[in-house]
């Protein structure tokens, strides 16, 4: 986060310099209003702030989009990454600071994370950050930025399916992640159910990061059970733009005997354990 | 019979050549042989010259018939000008200095007085009580030589002329140039003329009468003055100290009317002029607000900018202009915002119940609106909503208005589905839409402004200060998504809310599908891999 908005940071003082706004903005924020990411409800954020963070939001999804209602843009935000898909709705809000940079009272600085979901349940997140006038007839926000967020917010959810409630192997791996999710749910079975499986079973096993994450960064899942426990006859990892997952084919132990554990990593930092789930399925 | 003679003499007097004879012994004459052949007594023809005397000042030349103006005293006008802090020689001439006029009105309005103006006397004085007050220290140098060292006003005299246009029952009209040279170091740095063009006193009169002419050159000589003294100050700070700063005030106040009409012209305005135009348009939306105590606030505000900083004296006046013209009309809204007070005040005593759930509404609106003008947001709301854990949360959430379709059921699960539901529905098309009426929203948008601005006030300016400027915008929100949410009300009610319904629907049993057949794996971003583990998909790059 630290990296993200030392970038952001860069990219505000690039267009401030280009701007020909002539507002004060050399004031540095007192200790006192650098405050810890919080969440903000949007019944609970100030309406500016909300205002602030929908149009950027809106002008990532829609760029092309006529400006109007009581926000406007001096320039146009800097985007660093594509935009995210457009049935991703702004769901959250999150504030890491929220000051006022020189002597104007009207003039304010925000910056956080937007969390973006689909009704999927998928979740792509960016940082913004901002710097605006409030005004009578509306907000002028004289610089803003957002760009993705990657390996905060990493959210991984398994899935069992038995093998014959999957289509054949060789059409399912040649599916993408939209199409698999929502079959592969669908078609799971019921934790409760493979926890109580006594010895091997086969199945599919099917790891999503319900995050977006980097287009040129795999997952790798580990096991850290022997041979005995995980017998994979495929396995395969997968990313689709950013949408990443892995799947296996294989006899598995899992449940109550199951004395092992899975380990989700990515390429370019193999070691690091992004998340980590006992086969015995009990946290 | 009086009033007649008198007309007839002074008639008389006025159309009257004069050979060789004191204005007093032609007077005299005159009266006597006019009064005469008008059929008056000896003593009212006595009566008469008295009466004329009397009306005119003792004199020393003609036996009380001249007209004396001899600047006894001095007039210095007011003006909002920088502070004084320059030293200055004010450099008369010996010849200007005993300059006196005696030449006489123009026409033939009291043309038969005679007249002594101490031009030269009444000038030094103006101009040297003028100097002292608006740029600093005087020294009157009686010379022709300029200094070489700091700075120096040259003032010259020329062109006087008067005339009593409509008689001796007139006042004086005056016609008079002031050179002014300006010189910093022995170099001329301001050189302008400056004219009273058929210019009157303030004082009327009913006769040629030295106390009123003499008192009317007094302010004369003031206003000619006057008009150089902000030039000469201009100079003053151009040479010994900071330049004036020169504000566009019509461009300034385009800039205010509208935020487009800002948008438009706020590349062309000066660092200076963007400040003003925000002022403006502060003051502006607390005057439509009838918010008087931020105006009266701003105005301060606007008063000391002027005071503090050095302006060209033109802006300096009109800007003063601006500002006097929204006091004034502060002063008025005070008197109507305090009966409005009263009204208001009486309507919230007696409709309690309806005030506060209207205020509950309000944000809910501008929650609305925005899921109004983007539908997508309508699924990511119901995700939202997924997190929350219990229907006590939802309902905070979606707002007070909606609390009793999440409570009804008592089924959480059931309540994340009917609530959102009732939220879009409820909220945008329903009791909302009718609650806010404009004349409610504006109530209490003018009693929230009132209280933001109090609180403000009470923890101290700065950093609270967003939270009021925050509320206005919030209002200003609420206004503009009134009228779409309204218009769109019926599309919301039927196809509309059918469409969000589906959407939150999908979203909901997608939502609990993947939570009931999935196992989240637990994040541990800082554990490191053990080492004997086995890749069962994906490599190692």
């Amino acid at each position: 986060m630290k990296k993200t908005s030392l970038i952001l940071a860069i990219i505000l003082i690039t267009l401030f310099t280009t701007s020909c706004t002539t507002i004060n903005r050399s004031t540095a924020p007192d200790s006192t209003a650098q405050e810890e990411e919080k969440r903000l409800a949007l019944s609970d954020a100030r309406p500016d702030i909300i205002a602030v963070v929908t149009a950027i939001y809106n002008e990532m999804i829609f760029p092309k989009g006529k400006q109007g209602g009581v926000v406007f843009f001096n320039t146009k935000p800097a985007f660093t990454a594509p935009a995210p898909e457009k049935e991703f709705g702004l769901a959250d809000v999150y504030l890491e600071e929220d000051y006022q940079p020189g002597e104007d009272p009207f003039l304010r600085r925000i910056s956080g994370v937007m969390r973006l979901s689909d009704s999927s349940g998928r979740e792509d997140y960016r940082a913004y950050a901002a710097e605006y006038i409030l005004q009578e007839d509306g907000i002028l926000i004289l610089s803003s930025a957002a760009e993705p967020v990657y390996g905060k917010y990493d959210r991984i959810r398994f899935f069992f399916v038995e093998k014959d409630q999957l289509p054949p192997l060789s059409y399912i791996e040649k599916a993408g992640y939209e199409e698999l999710l929502p079959l592969v749910a669908k078609n799971a079975s019921i934790p409760l159910d493979i926890r109580n499986i006594n010895g091997m079973k086969e199945l599919y096993i099917f790891a999503f990061d319900m995050t977006k994450g980097k287009t040129d960064s795999d997952l790798i899942l580990h096991s850290g059970g022997s041979i005995a426990d995980t017998a994979v006859s495929f396995g395969r990892s997968i990313n689709n733009k950013g949408w990443r997952f892995v799947m296996l084919e294989g006899t598995f132990r899992l449940g109550e005997n199951a004395d092992y554990s899975f380990y989700l990593t990515e390429t370019g930092n193999p070691k690091k354990i992004i998340s980590v789930m006992n086969a015995s399925l009990e946290h | 019979m009086r009033k007649t003679v008198f007309t007839a003499i002074a008639l008389a007097v006025l159309l009257t050549p004069l050979y060789g004879q004191t204005t007093g012994e032609v007077l005299n004459q005159k009266i006597e042989s006019q009064g005469r052949a008008s059929g008056a007594s000896a003593a009212e023809i006595s009566e008469a010259q008295q009466i004329m005397k009397n009306s005119l000042p003792m004199g020393t030349l003609d036996g009380g018939w001249k007209v004396v103006s001899p600047f006894d005293n001095i007039h210095v006008k007011q003006m909002q000008l920088p502070p004084p802090g320059h030293r200055v020689t004010l450099v008369i001439s010996p010849e200007l200095a005993s300059y006196i006029d005696t030449s006489g009105p123009r026409g033939l309005g009291g043309s038969i007085r005679t007249y002594a103006f101490f031009l030269g006397r009444g000038l030094t004085g103006t101009m040297a009580a003028y100097l002292e007050k608006y740029v600093g220290p005087v020294t009157v140098l009686n010379s022709t030589d300029i200094p070489r060292q700091g700075l120096a006003v040259v003032p010259g005299l020329s062109n006087f002329n008067y005339k009593f246009p409509a008689g001796i029952l007139s006042n004086i009209q005056v016609n008079l140039d002031l050179d002014i040279k300006v010189y910093w170091n022995g170099s001329q740095v301001h050189s302008s003329v400056y004219r009273l063009v058929k210019e009157k006193g303030p004082k009327p009169f009913v006769a040629v009468n030295s106390s009123p002419v003499a008192e009317n050159m007094v302010y004369l000589m003031s206003e000619l003055v006057s008009r150089s003294i902000a030039d000469i100050n201009t100079s003053a700070l151009a040479s010994a100290g900071e330049a004036p700063v020169i504000l566009d005030i019509d461009k300034i106040i385009l800039a205010t009317l509208s935020w487009e009409d800002y948008q438009k012209q706020k590349d062309k305005l000066t660092k200076e002029e963007k400040g003003l135009v925000h002022y403006f348009m502060a003051i502006d939306k607390s005057y439509r607000d009838y918010d008087t105590d931020r105006q009266a606030e701003l105005l301060s505000k606007l008063q000391n900018f002027v005071k503090t900083r050095s302006i060209n004296p033109a802006s300096r006046e009109q800007l003063l202009d601006e500002i006097r013209e929204k006091y004034a009309m502060r002063e008025t809204q005070q008197r109507v915002r305090n009966e409005i007070d009263d009204q208001i005040f009486n309507f919230a005593g007696e409709h309690t119940e309806t005030v506060l759930t209207a205020a509950e509404i309000v944000p809910d609106v501008v929650k609305v609106g925005l899921i109004v003008a983007n539908p997508i947001a309508a699924a990511s709301l119901a995700a939202t909503m997924a997190a929350f854990e219990t229907a006590e949360g939802i309902a905070k959430f979606s707002g007070a208005a909606s609390a009793e379709y999440f409570f009804g059921s008592g089924d959480v699960n059931e309540a994340l589905f009917e609530g959102s539901k009732a939220f879009l529905i409820d909220q945008a098309g329903g009791a909302a839409g009718k609650a806010i009426g404009k004349a409610v929203a504006g109530r209490l948008a003018t009693r929230q402004a009132a209280d933001m601005a109090a609180y403000a006030s009470s923890k101290g300016y700065s950093d609270d200060f967003a939270r009021h400027v925050s509320a206005e915008v919030y209002k200003k929100s609420s206004q503009y998504l009134k009228e779409p949410m309204e218009s769109t009300a019926q599309l919301i009610t039927k196809p509309g809310a059918d469409l969000s319904a589906d959407m939150i629907k999908q979203a909901y049993e997608n939502f609990n599908l993947i939570e009931s057949r999935s196992v989240t794996a637990a994040a541990n971003p800082e554990a490191s891999l053990p080492t004997d583990t086995i890749i069962l998909a994906g490599e190692v790059k």
